[in-house]
Parts: C-alpha cells; structure tokens; sequence
C-alpha cells in the first residue's frame, strides 16, 4: 500500500531515474497515479490497446478531461455511471464517507492474540486485541506481508494462534475447526482466489456449495442433490450479475472479477455474522470493484454482521470502514476513527512502524 | 496435480455442443488414440526387429478374444485387474499418489492364502470366503496406515513412503508364506490349498468365478460414490487442490486417511478374489506386479471408473493374448511393459497436443473478438 | 563374527552401494531442481544395458561407461521434453520411463544376446599403497576399480556445484523458486534440462556399475527397485552429498548382509533382513521428516507468467 507520502517519494525516484536517461513504464490500475507518474497514458483492455493520451495531451488537459477521456477508453459509453467511484477521486476526499452511526453489540473479539508467520514470513509478532461490532466495518491496513494473511487465516481457523483467544459473539472459537467457525458464522474472503477460493477443474455451482459439503439442503443422508444445487447457483449467478455461459462452467475459466463474485455470493450466503474481507478488490476492474465495496457495506449495514477488511488500498478502506486499524511489521500500530483527516493519520502510523526495525 | 485441474479447466471450456454421439465419438477417440498411436509405435519396433508385428497382434486378438478359452481367461482375469483400478482411482481423485499397490496386494494375498484352507475347512464355505474377502479388504487398508498418517499428519510425500510400504510388504508377504502359513506341499514354500470345489462358485455354464461380478458392483458403488455424494466430491476438491480443501473447512486429514485406506483395501480385496478365485493358495515370491502397468491404464482412462472398465479389457486381452502372442513371434513377454510405456508417452503427447490447440483456438477467438463484453474469460483479471 | 564376515560385509555394500550412489547423486540434482524422477530407474536400467552392450562389443570397459553414460542422458532427454519443455506430469512420465525402459531392455536383450549370454571379463582393481594393507577395510575399500575412486571425487564435486558455484545456486532456485529465477532472467528450463540430464547421466552410471563391475553380465529387470531406494536416498540426503555417500552405503550394507551372514553359516530369513533397509527409512521419515523438507517446485511445471 502506497501512503499519499509514499506515492510521493515514489514519484520523485521516476523523476530521478527519467533524469539519468532511463525510459520507464508504470504500470498501475489507479487512475490518480497514472496522471501523476506518467508523461502519457495508455489504456488495455482485454490484451488489446484501446488508446493512448500523448505527451501533448497530457499536458494540455485538466485532471478532470484526463479522467474522462481514460474512462471512456476503459469503460465505453459508461463515463456518466461511474463518476461517483472511489478510484476516481482524491483520498482526502474519500476520508470519513464510510462512517456509519449505529453500531452494535461485540460479534468478533480478538484478544492479546500472537500468530506465529510460516517460513520467514511477517506474523503477528505483539499481542493484539480488536473488536468487530455488530454493524460496523473495520478496515486493516498496511503494506502487504505486513501480517495480514497470518491474520485473516488464525481468525478463519487456517492457522494456529500461538496466544491469546479469539470469541465468535462471545464464544471462544480459538480451539474450533475451520468447518465449525464457519458454521457458527464466521466467513472468511481469500485474497488467494485462484489458490485456495475456488476449485478451477469444478464447475461454478459446485464451488458455490464447497463449504457446505454434506449440509442440508444441498446434501440429504450423503447423497447430493445436483437440482437444488444447480438451482441454488441460478439464482445467486443472478443476484450477483456474474458473467458465465452456464453454472456447468468450470469456475477456474470465469475472469478474476467473476471469480471473485463466485466467492462472495458463497460466503454472503446463509446468514453471516462476521465476514473477513482480505484484499477484496485486488486485481479487479473498477465496475465489479464497485459491486463488491457495495456487498460489503450492505452486510455491515444490516446491523446484524460485522465485515474486517483488510486492503492494501487507502481508498478502499475509507469509503468502507468505520475505523481503521494500522498494521506493520506483525504489530497493531493503532486503530483509527474513520473521519476527515483520516489519510493523514493511517499514512502516519504506517510510517511511524516503518521505522521500527 | 495443480496442473491436471488446470487442463481440464481450459479443455472443458464451453466453446461449441456439438451433437451428442460426435462428442462420445471424439470423447471416446480422446482417450483410445493414444492406445492407436502406441500399438503402431510398438509395431514399427517389431518390423525393425524382423518379427511380423501382424502376425503379433493378430495372435494377441485371437488367443485374448476369439478363442473361447483366451476370452474366458481374460474374463477371470479382469476380476483383479478392475478392483485394483478402482483402489488407484480412489487414491488418485484425491490426489494420493498410492504408489503401493503391490506391496497391498501381496500382503493381503499371503494373508488370505495363509487362512484360507483353515477356515474353510472350519465352517460353511459361503461364510469362510465371505470373511477371508473381508480379511483381504481389511489387510489390504491396514497397509496403508502407515504412508497415510505420515502424509496427512506431516505433509510427508506418500510417493516414497508408500513405495518403502510395497517392499516391505513384498518381502514381508514372503516371510509369512515361507514362515507361519508355510505347508509341506509342493517344491516351492507354498501355503495350504483350498480345495478347488471351495473356491470362489462359477458363473452358471462357464468357467469364470463370480469375482467379476464382485468387481463390477464394487465399480459401481465407486462411481456413485465419486459422483453422486458428499465424500466423493471433497475427494475430488482434495485431489484438485489441497488448499481449497483446507481453506473450505474440509476435514483433510481423516478424507487422506479414509480415502488412502479405501484404496488399499479395495486392492486387497482384488488380491483376495484373486488368490479365492483362481489359485487357492499363494507361493512364495509370487508377484503378480499388476501395479505400474495399470497406473497407466487409470491415466488413460481419465480416471473415470467407467471409462477404465473397456481399458482393463483392453488390457486383460493383452496380458492374456500377449502371452502366447510373444512366445509365437520369439519375443520376452516384457515387450508388453514396454507397449504400455509407449501408449503412455503417447497419451502425454496428445494431450499436449490437445491443451496446445484449446489454446491457441481461443487466442484466435479473442484475437477476433467482437466489440466489449465478449468471451472475458481467461484474459483479464489474473 | 570374524575378520573375513566383516570384510565380505564392507566389500557387499560397496558393490551394492556403488550403483545405488551414482544414481542417487544424480535424482538429488533433479530434485533441487524441482524435477522428481520417478524414472529413475529405467534410466539406471538402460544405462546397465547400453554399458554393457559397449564394453561387450569393443572390450573396453571405459567406453562401456561411457555408454552407459549416453544411454543414460539418452532416457533423461525424454524426461526433459516431456517434463520440463512440455511441463507434464513428472510422475506419469516417470512411469512411462520406468516400464517401456524395462520392455525396451528386455526385448533388446532377448534378441541379441538371447542364445549366447556373453560375460564381461573382470575389471582390474587398483589397490592404494599403504591404505589397502589395513586390515579388514584395506583389502575391501581400498582395493577397487578405478571407477569407484571416480564415484567417490563425484560426491565431492557435486556436493561442491550444488553449494559453492553459480550453477547449483541455479538449480537450487529453479526448484525452489523458479518465479524468482526467471525474473532474474535465468532460463528456468534450461537448468531443469541441464539438472536432467545430469541426473541421466550419473543414473545410467550406476547402472553401468551394476552390469561392468558388480555383475559382468546384464540380466533384464537387474535394476530390481534400487532406483526407487536411491529417490528414497536423494530425498532424504536435502541436497546434502555427504549423506548420499552415507545412505548408499548403509543401503548396500542391508544388500549385501545377508550374504556374509550365509557365508559364515548363520541361517537368517533373507526376506526379513531385506526388510531392515525399509523399516530403517520408515522409521527415519516417521523420526525426523516434517514438511519443509523438499524443494517447494518439486514436481511442478514451470511456464513463465503462470502463477
């Protein structure tokens, strides 16, 4: 995750390098760094070059005409519908619009929890302790390899913690199985989609009733029920626009973004209670990003689930939360309201931990 | 294995339905052109070794097929031969490379013949060749308790540790044969012989025992198993990604345990319709070594318990046709491992060659793709 | 149990341990390359044929290894086009090595040599001044043929590319993180195949040991699982040369007990001592194995830009 500082400094190193004679392509799926970094833009879509702004152009153009005209590259026809997403406007803008009022009893508790990291990888090395509240998104940020993974899989029941206790709405879940965390309501959105969200070889309507394996309605006495499964996957391929020539598809051939709704639409399913968001629109392309921030307020909004999010992305993370914990270096640099002037302060902590060690 | 999913994931592609019986026909030729290829192959080889490869595959076919005792002797043949394809199938789906099955067969096979003609001298034959099915069932699992434990609770590679579990087997087989169930009979150590009338009963007007029967009811319960239930599709998201399995809450550790044990004993039952059906009892370092050759024939099958049955055919007429075929023509009968092998490289090569055209067919697709929205798939979002 | 049992003991399991160690050098070089070689086997087993069909034919016993080396790397470019240009499945290749190696071998073999059954002469042993006059372990150690004292410095200059040269450090990447290899812009297949071949041809060494050296003849399926002993060797010796040489040798003492136990009348069940090697390994993997314990790319394809 690029702090605005940090997009900064970046910017200066390209500015360095171009100085010594080097050319230097960047390549980016945030609009806001491609006007700031690059000297002109080009726009893919789908292994095909749409267009490009030249140098000129560039030069010659408003923010504002550079937006529209990159949108218009991306999205054809779709420049008035997407004026409002959060990709395509400045950070201090976007600090505080996730905040919800009301927010609920306790329903996810982590408490002086430790997690070991594997092979060298960053764990969660300090004790630390967060609640989820019933309506409330709490955001995680920090720079990938910070902790997160550890994070989301030892509260998922992936991976073992090696201290303090985790409660599920009050219950002790730390000792539970992967199968009965989830049963109890606890759902957890991979980052890893392609290796471990979904099973490529089977079709999407399997995936979409994979970790409900043997449970009713889907599964009577063992024996599957392919019709209720088959319908079951209709209907949520409609509820959540999913783009597949049939349900009989092998999921593995969907787009990422597709792919990514497969998932969502299994863990939104049947009545979560607190829903672990890792990396939820990474690699995603700004409409289904749109769609997938949508899904994750809504649920928080019912104000009968809790979401943590975890991001890489500053942007996501304050349209979305209503507070925002700080990661770095496997420690809990402190947790954030989510108001104005929130950029500052999260980019602050960051910081503030990089220097750490 | 990761790799395997991913093929099929590409060539399973939704592209175009053609009708009905020319997808069977391409779906049949997809997996018998390697068997084309390969037979050919080996024919080329034995026109360069002066031998007439007609008069080879001619003599295969009508000593395997065409004569009425050859087919029955496949026929008998074909028994263990399904069984122990369906114990590799079930390992296999799951991901578990159960290399061990001769060593499970054998161990089942000596442990079988060492109580054979006790029991059933002991009680009603019916019940004594129940229980000793059973007890080859049993065996057979028991043996891979070892290489499954290590695998699930340790991430141990089971490829080793179950190729280290057939030689002790092997060797372990042969000291209960020649040791505690060894008999006075015969020149080699041997253990006691069921009387023949106490063997497995024929099918009513042939010379065949009923374990085909067996075989096929058992490979019929596999492949509804496999496609119609719970445990059948967790093995199947084991076998195509471990980390999925683990990730949607699966019980990994007790599916590697049950499935790895359903294997063994499903090879220990085909040891003991085997030794029930045809011999009677088991000689010291008799050794079948039905395991590597029918590796391949599982592949080639796709692993799919029904398409295996006709590949086993296939086989069995081979094994049993190829036999004299090779005495006629002066050749080792290793020349059908060696056919195998063949059929086996082929296999690999055409289903590169299949995964290469999908390939390049849907770059040509996109490439003249038609306005926004068409055909996303593959292309973005990775 | 006297000097001359213990003598035939260490003289066994060096015959034994020979082929087994060349062979098991070569499958650890692959395998920290990321290509587990179950056809390791039919690699050990062409090579016993190819060597000894050269030595037969022009009665040298170097250009019989020199055979068996080529007929070696021979079986490994079918593993290299298979497994690491077309990226298949290593363990079905393997197979597919394994069983037309030993068709191949035996149909070969049946043909020429089918009624005549020629034998090679012995090759000369070269006694090392001094050493070879220790009793017990001089005449069974220090008195062998010259291709034994190359097996041995082959160890040594293995275990010396894997960890000191730009090489290994290659082949080390390639089968731990081949992503990382190729963004350094290393040819990631270009080591596997390297890696192979060498593999193939130190396989087909052993198997040449086997049929010039310890047998003299060639006998079809002479290899009998010690390839798969010597996948089970590599594994266990991580990368590790010295524990190669060790484990071979342990492995040949298994082999080989047996026979010195019959030779000074001692009556054991040979099935259960063949045994000890394996229930030696299980144990040993049981003991001290956990996970991370093989190269993380072991078995897997590697194609640029694929995840």
């Amino acid at each position: 995750m690029l702090t605005p500082k940090g997009i900064e400094d970046l910017e200066s190193v390209i500015v360095h390098l171009k100085e010594e004679g080097l050319a230097v392509i960047f390549i980016t799926h945030k609009l806001h760094e491609a006007f700031a970094i690059g000297d002109c833009v080009s726009v893919l879509r789908q292994g095909r070059l749409e267009g490009t702004i030249d140098n000129e152009t560039m030069r010659r153009s408003t923010h504002a005409e550079l937006q529209r005209m990159v949108v218009d590259l991306m999205f054809p026809g779709e420049v008035e519908s997407l004026a409002n997403v959060a990709e395509l406007r400045d950070v201090s803008e976007l600090a505080g619009t996730g905040r919800k009022a009301k927010i609920g009893e306790p329903l996810l508790e982590l408490v002086d929890v430790k997690i070991p990291g594997k092979h060298g990888e960053i764990g969660i090395e300090e004790p630390i302790s967060l609640t989820v509240h019933a309506g409330e998104v709490v955001g995680v940020a920090g720079v990938d390899g910070n902790g997160q993974r550890p994070l989301a899989e030892a509260i998922a029941g992936q991976r073992h913690v090696s201290g303090g206790d985790i409660r599920l709405a009050g219950k002790s879940i730390r000792r539970l199985s992967i199968g009965a965390r989830q049963h109890l309501g606890l759902r957890y959105v991979t980052d890893d989609r392609l290796g471990e969200g979904i099973v490529g070889a089977l079709s999407v309507a399997v995936n979409m009733v994979s970790k409900r394996i043997g449970a009713r309605p889907f599964w009577v006495h063992g024996r599957t029920r392919s019709a209720v499964i088959d319908k079951h996957a209709k209907d949520l391929v409609g509820e959540y626009n999913i783009m597949t020539p049939s349900t009989e598809t092998p999921a593995g051939s969907l787009s990422g973004g597709n792919i990514q709704k497969v998932v969502l639409a299994r863990e939104l399913d049947f009545d979560p209670k607190v829903v672990v968001f890792n990396k939820p629109t990474y690699g995603l392309d700004v409409k289904t990003t749109t769609v997938v921030r949508a899904r994750v307020r809504e649920l928080a909004d019912t104000g009968t689930a809790g979401a943590l999010v975890i991001s890489t992305d500053l942007e996501e993370l304050l349209v979305l939360s209503d507070r925002v914990a700080v990661l770095s270096r496997g420690h809990l640099m402190g947790v954030v309201e989510n108001k104005p002037g929130a950029e500052q302060e999260i980019g602050a902590l960051m910081i503030g931990g990089s220097h750490g060690g | 294995m990761g790799d395997m999913a991913n093929q099929e994931a590409i060539s399973a592609g939704p592209v175009e339905r053609p009708a009905a019986w020319r997808r069977y026909g391409k779906e049949f030729w997809r997996h018998f052109a390697p068997v084309v290829y390969g037979l050919a192959a080996g024919g080329v080889l034995l026109l360069i070794l002066g031998k007439n490869p007609i008069t080879f595959y001619w003599t295969t076919i009508e000593s395997g097929l065409l004569s009425w005792n050859g087919l029955m002797q496949t026929l008998i043949r074909l028994a263990p031969l399904l069984l122990m394809s369906a114990g590799f199938i079930v390992a296999f789906q799951a991901g578990l490379w159960n290399i061990g099955g001769d060593g499970q067969f054998l161990m089942a096979a000596a442990v079988v013949g060492g109580l054979g003609a006790s029991m059933v001298g002991a009680m009603p034959v019916w019940l004594a060749l129940v229980i000793l099915c059973i007890i080859g069932f049993v065996v057979g699992g028991a043996w891979t308790i070892v290489p499954s434990a290590l695998k699930a609770y340790y991430g141990m590679n089971e490829i080793i540790t179950s190729l280290m579990m057939a030689y002790l087997g092997t060797n372990l087989a042969n000291y209960l044969i020649k040791g505690p169930f060894i008999t006075d009979v015969g020149f080699v150590p041997q253990t006691n012989v069921i009387p023949f009338a106490d063997l497995l009963p024929n099918i009513p007007g042939t010379r065949i025992h009923v374990g085909i029967i067996i075989a096929l009811l058992v490979l019929a319960v596999v492949h509804y198993m496999q496609t119609r239930t719970g445990y059948g599709l967790r093995l199947r998201i084991l076998g195509a990604n471990p980390k999925a399995a683990v990730h949607a809450g699966i019980n990994v550790k007790r599916d590697i345990m049950s499935s790895f044990a359903l294997s063994g004993a499903l090879i220990g039952l085909a040891a003991a319709v085997e030794v029930l059906g045809v011999w009677g009892y088991v000689r010291a370092d008799w050794n079948p070594a039905f395991g590597m050759t029918l590796f391949a024939i599982v592949f080639l099958a796709g692993l799919n318990v029904m398409v295996v049955i006709p590949f086993v055919f296939f086989f069995a007429i081979i094994q049993i046709g190829g036999h004299e075929a090779a005495r006629v023509v002066g050749l080792p009968n290793d020349f059908l491992l060696l056919l195998v092998g063949l059929i086996l490289f082929f296999m690999v090569l055409t289903e590169w060659a299949r995964i290469k055209s999908a390939v390049s067919k849907k770059l040509k697709k996109t490439g003249a793709g038609s306005g926004p929205g068409t055909d996303k798939a593959v292309t973005d979002g990775r | 149990m006297d000097a001359e049992f213990w003598a035939a003991v260490i003289a066994g399991a060096i015959l034994a341990g020979m082929p087994l160690l060349l062979a098991a050098l070569g499958e650890m070089v692959s395998e920290q390359a990321g290509i587990l070689n179950i056809g390791l086997e039919g690699m050990m087993l062409f090579g016993a044929y190819g060597g000894f069909v050269v030595a037969n034919w022009t009665g040298s016993s170097w250009l019989g290894f020199l055979g068996a080396l080529i007929a070696g790397m021979a079986v490994a470019m079918l593993m290299v086009v298979f497994c690491v240009r077309m990226g298949r499945d290593q363990i079905v290749v393997g197979i597919a090595i394994l069983l037309s190696m030993q068709g191949l071998t035996s149909l070969l073999h049946q043909v020429q040599f089918g009624e005549s059954y020629p034998r090679l002469d012995g090759v000369p042993s070269i006694p090392i001044p001094g050493l070879s006059k220790i009793p017990v372990i001089g005449p069974s150690v220090f008195d062998q043929p010259l291709m034994f004292y190359i097996g041995i410095v082959l160890i040594f200059v293995v275990g010396w590319v894997l960890n000191k040269t730009n090489l290994g450090l290659n082949i080390r990447a390639a089968g731990w993180k081949p992503v990382a290899l190729d963004n350094a812009g290393v040819d990631v297949l270009k080591i596997r195949t390297i890696a192979v071949l060498v593999t193939g041809g130190l396989a087909g060494l052993g198997g040449g040991y086997m049929a010039i050296i310890a047998a003299g003849v060639f006998v079809p399926f002479m290899t009998h699982g010690q390839g798969f002993i010597a996948i089970v060797i590599a594994m266990l010796a991580r990368g590790r040369s010295v524990w190669v040489l060790i484990g071979s040798f342990l492995f040949g003492i298994a082999l080989s007990i047996t026979t010195a136990l019959q030779l000074v009348g001692v009556q054991v069940s040979t099935d259960l001592i063949n045994m000890l090697p394996f229930l030696v390994v299980i144990l040993a993997l049981a003991l001290f194995a956990r996970q991370s314990y093989l190269p993380a790319a072991l078995a897997l394809p590697f194609e640029r830009g694929k995840r």
